[in-house]
């Protein structure tokens, strides 16, 4: 086991669904979310397992562009940028589980209307869990915004250092393809800088 | 050879405990696999070993977690060092035993990740042969917290060798490993494999496991290993400490151990000192090994089902005898038509689906086993085998993910002795059918013979009475009045005798008028006399009346709960049935069963074009000018969709037939190495709608496939999804093929990632940002 790698479940009832986030997702107006049925709610909370693995790492910037994390050397200004000024990071996954991507499966084979809702509440519900990860990693201290592979210009290839330094499959059940999607799906690697 | 079995019943055994931090304390740098160490400093390892059998420790296991072909190409060497490491320490020891150690390939199985399952298998035996010619006195699988690729280790070690073979499972603080299965699921499984002893290890302390240990008491009769780890990790100084002393884990130990453990140990953050106290802990504790256990189980790899005084419904409708709809499905591999049936009757409360894919035209093995992967994708319900021939169940039941129900045996000799082994190999529970080279006995009594025959030749081959459920056979009615009386007879018989029961219940009608007016009283009958299990369609409503109010009045239904939630949902489609939409108003809000209900009303008085251009097309304007306006949302657009699209459906039989699509055809695509799908299902749901004939290829598809579809449906157009900047170069490939083989197909392009002039840049024809700007596009390119 990798030193300093902490790693849990995250209570159901620990994860809110953001309304904001929701209407992001669906593409909806905030106001509208009060008239979807809450069994869209009601069926993925049933399903979910929501983990989290995270480790704290110290950071430096050995050139511009360049983030080192102490496992993993990532070539990107606009995470150099997010991290800047920090000497630590926090590096983290979070998984809904397993159970999710069968209940979206059921959905697409009964309907897209109902694939798609149930699709947006994952998603926003796996941001709750990031937050929650984040806040319970963090244990009080300041964090930077928080960035992950596939944004800016880091490079999707970043999933792999960072999932295996995790041991994301061990403590997660969460690994890549080889077109690098995570499974299970709602899934969210993260970076941070601690300030 | 050392008989480790042998010691297990004598006495309490202990297991080692962690290996890695004690490398680390011995030198071995941060980052480096502790493996290595194996060949580079064999002493340090032995050294470990030694501690922990001065200790009080009977099982060492080998320093080769995760050595596996595709990590190391010297695996052997590795293990062969490992091995010789051990037995270094061991020296002339006889209550000391060498355990091979595998753990996880680090990959996910597919149908959730990629990994086939027969390569994992081969991984494994890899591994266990180069142990097997080390020489060592078991095999122990340990933190693995996915049931297949448990499975996949177990197989590979039982097919490889004759050692005995012990698992153990990273269960999470809710009792259940990360991939969903339950401790009884699991038990369930490992038992039917033929494990030697199964248990917990890894995950958190001993002081968090008492609950998950009472559980495989309850359920195994085989010896329960726990080896946990020294509490949660937790960072002090730049190093992993654990927050459970040795003294605690001993006492915590000790009370694990009065609850049912039967061989003791530790994992991560353990060392000899833990488990020294352990042992001195427990050594003077009353030791017995765990009861056999009578219940009958089958599981998928979630959960269990247990026959246990509630009779349990097993869904009938995947079955192609007599289905035409389905006969086509399996013929055109038209899964998501099968998937729905299997998601349908779960919805109806059903425990077990049957699954029998047996048509004459068609590869009877490979389907079963492509369906069985799929449907253990959707559904978590246990799944019963059913086919005529050995061979395909036995590939269905070496792929199984769980302990399946195996429809069937019978009391021929051929059949039994084709069965009987395939069960022993793989774990299942059968049905047995109550007939032999003689036919089906007239009287109860012959039945009843033939079942105690089976039970009798089953124990040869040491499966259980508990692992036998007896199908008594019911004949039709109609050309017998005596034959539901001696079956219900016979059912009584068996349930005397201490047999689990099941029937197909629906033959008792065969032949004649409003069949479910008979089924429901004749189950009402058999469900009196103790039926365990019936194979039944659970859309007959006449038999889910009858299974929940008997349910109900038996006391097996708390509270009356499951009765009042059936009632419940039986009222509120009474209530639903009255609405007075027309078909127009029912496609606007995206009512399906409505609409389609009005359709055919409406076709009636009006021709069905005429249905399709005065309320369908409107209806969908409607929606599409709101959706555009925003005053309408995509999920509701979506609705309305697929409305129109039940309606098309509905009307089809009405239209006139058209040849190959007259030019109206669509192939869908998620390209090469991308599985997301949800931008494709829309964008196919709108073009149905609009009725474009639309062939669905569905996610991760090889360009060579795309252009196969093109080729065989006569389709002009194709849209391509790509949602990831990796799997753009897989759609440019397709563009590329598309276009030097037909450079007349058109083809639209769309996806999270694109952009117009990467689109433009890779040859596609058009750019669409979104589902709606693909009708728009099919429209210009069909319509004009």
């Amino acid at each position: 086991m990798t030193p300093g790698i902490i790693y849990g479940a995250i209570p159901a009832d620990a994860l809110a669904l953001d309304e904001a986030e929701l209407a992001a997702r669906l593409k909806v107006r905030r106001e509208d979310i009060a008239s979807l049925s809450p069994r869209f709610e009601a069926s993925l909370r049933k399903v979910i397992t929501p983990r989290y693995v995270g480790l704290r790492t110290p950071l430096s910037f050995p050139e511009k562009g360049k983030v080192d994390l102490g496992f993993t050397a990532l070539e990107s200004h606009s995470l150099a940028a997010c991290l800047a000024g920090c000497k630590e990071a926090l590096v983290f996954a979070v998984t809904l589980g397993h159970g999710v991507d069968r209940l979206l499966r059921r959905a697409a084979l009964s309907s897209v209307a109902e694939e798609y809702t149930e699709d947006a509440y994952a998603s926003a519900l796996a941001e709750a869990a990031v937050e929650y990860a984040e806040a319970t990693l963090a244990e009080g201290r300041q964090t930077t915004a928080r960035f992950s592979p596939g944004y800016g210009d880091l490079a999707l290839t970043a999933q792999s250092p960072i999932l295996e330094a995790l041991d994301a499959k061990r403590h997660l059940s969460l690994t890549l393809t080889a077109s690098l999607l995570m499974i299970p799906s709602k899934s969210v690697t993260a970076i941070c800088g601690l300030r | 050879m050392k008989d480790v079995l042998a010691h297990i019943r004598r006495e309490r055994t202990y297991f080692d405990g962690g290996f890695g931090t004690l490398l680390q304390a011995a030198g071995l740098p941060a980052g480096t696999p502790p493996v290595l160490w194996n060949l580079s400093f064999p002493d340090k390892v032995t050294e470990i070993h030694r501690a922990y059998i001065e200790a009080g420790s009977h099982i060492i296991t080998t320093n080769t977690f995760g050595v596996t072909p595709d990590k190391y190409e010297n695996y052997a060497d590795i293990i062969a060092a490992a091995v010789a490491a051990a037995r270094a320490a061991v020296g002339e020891r006889e209550d000391v035993f060498i355990a091979f150690d595998m753990g996880p390939t680090g990959k996910l199985l597919a149908p959730l990740g990629e990994l086939a399952f027969e390569d994992a298998v081969a991984l494994y035996a890899a591994s266990v042969k180069a142990a097997v010619e080390a020489g060592v006195d078991l095999i122990v699988i340990e933190t693995m917290s996915d049931t297949y690729e448990t499975k996949a280790a177990v197989l590979a070690a039982k097919e490889n060798s004759h050692l005995p073979v012990f698992v153990t499972n990273a269960y999470d603080e809710g009792g259940k490993l990360l991939t969903g299965a339950d401790v009884a699921a699991t038990v369930a499984l490992l038992e039917g494999l033929g494990v030697d002893a199964l248990g917990v290890n890894c995950s958190f302390g001993p002081d968090k496991m008492l609950q998950t240990v009472k559980t495989l008491a309850r359920y195994s009769s085989l010896p329960i290993i726990v080896n946990p780890n020294a509490g949660l990790p937790r960072v002090k100084g730049g190093r992993t400490v654990y927050d459970i002393s040795p003294d605690a884990f001993a006492a915590y130990m000790r009370e694990l151990a009065m609850a049912g453990a039967t061989v003791l140990g530790g994992c991560c953050g353990t060392t000899p000192l833990y488990i020294e106290k352990t042992v001195a802990a427990t050594k003077s504790l009353p030791y017995a090994l765990p009861t056999y256990k009578e219940d009958t189980l089958v599981s998928s790899y979630t959960h269990a089902v247990v026959a246990r005084g509630k009779p349990l419904l097993i869904g009938e409708r995947i079955n192609p005898t007599g289905k035409p709809r389905l006969k086509e499905a399996l013929r055109g591999g038209d899964m998501g038509y099968i998937l729905s049936e299997a998601v349908g009757q779960m919805e109806k409360g059903v425990s077990v689906l049957d699954v029998n894919v047996g048509l004459p035209d068609i590869d009877e093995a490979a389907m079963m086993k492509r369906l069985v992967t799929e449907l253990q994708g959707v559904t978590d319900l246990p799944l019963q085998l059913d086919s005529n021939s050995p061979a395909v169940l036995a590939e269905a039941m070496r792929v199984y993910n769980g302990k399946p129900l195996i429809n069937s045996v019978n009391g021929e000799e051929k059949s039994m002795r084709a069965i009987f082994p395939l069960v022993k190999r793989y774990g299942g529970t059968l049905i047995a059918l109550t007939m032999d080279e003689g036919g089906i006995p007239p009287s109860a009594e012959g039945r009843l013979a033939i079942a105690e025959r089976i039970a009798e030749n089953a124990a040869a081959y040491g499966i259980g009475k508990k692992d036998l459920v007896i199908d008594p056979l019911c004949m039709t009615v109609s050309s017998d009045t005596g034959a539901a009386l001696t079956t219900l007879r016979a059912v009584a018989l068996l349930k005397e005798r201490g047999f689990r029961v099941s029937l197909g219940v629906s033959n008792v009608s065969f032949g004649l008028p409003a069949r479910d007016k008979l089924n429901a009283c004749f189950f009402a009958s058999a469900l009196e006399r103790g039926l365990d299990f019936a194979i039944m369609n659970p859309f007959s409503q006449g038999m889910m009346d009858t299974y929940y109010a008997f349910c109900a009045l038996h006391g097996q239904d708390e509270a009356c709960l499951s009765y009042i939630a059936y009632a419940a949902g039986g009222e509120e489609k009474q209530a639903q049935g009255k609405p007075a939409l027309s078909c127009r108003e029912a496609v606007l809000r995206g009512l399906k069963e409505e609409a389609v209900k009005e359709a055919l009303l409406r076709v009636k008085e009006v021709s069905p074009l005429t249905v399709v251009d005065e309320d369908i097309i409107p209806a969908l304007n409607e929606v599409g000018k709101r959706f555009e306006e925003k005053t309408l949302y995509l999920p509701q657009l979506l609705m309305s969709a697929e409305a129109a699209s039940a309606v098309f459906d509905a009307l089809k039989t009405f239209l006139p037939q058209k040849g190959k699509d007259e030019g109206r055809g669509v192939v869908l695509a998620t390209v090469k190495g991308d599985i997301h799908d949800i931008g494709k299902n829309i964008v196919k749901v709108l073009l149905e709608s609009y009725g474009f004939s639309v062939y669905d290829l569905g996610k991760d598809v090889a360009a060579e496939a795309v252009l196969a579809a093109v080729e065989e449906t006569g389709a002009t157009l194709v849209g391509l999804s790509a949602l990831m900047t990796t799997t753009l170069p897989a759609m440019e490939e397709a563009v590329a093929l598309l276009k030097e083989r037909h450079a007349a197909v058109r083809i639209m392009v769309g996806g999270a990632v694109l952009t117009e002039e990467y689109a433009a840049r890779i040859g596609a024809d058009a750019y669409c940002p979104d589902a709606m700007a693909a009708v728009a596009f099919a429209k210009r390119c069909y319509e004009g």
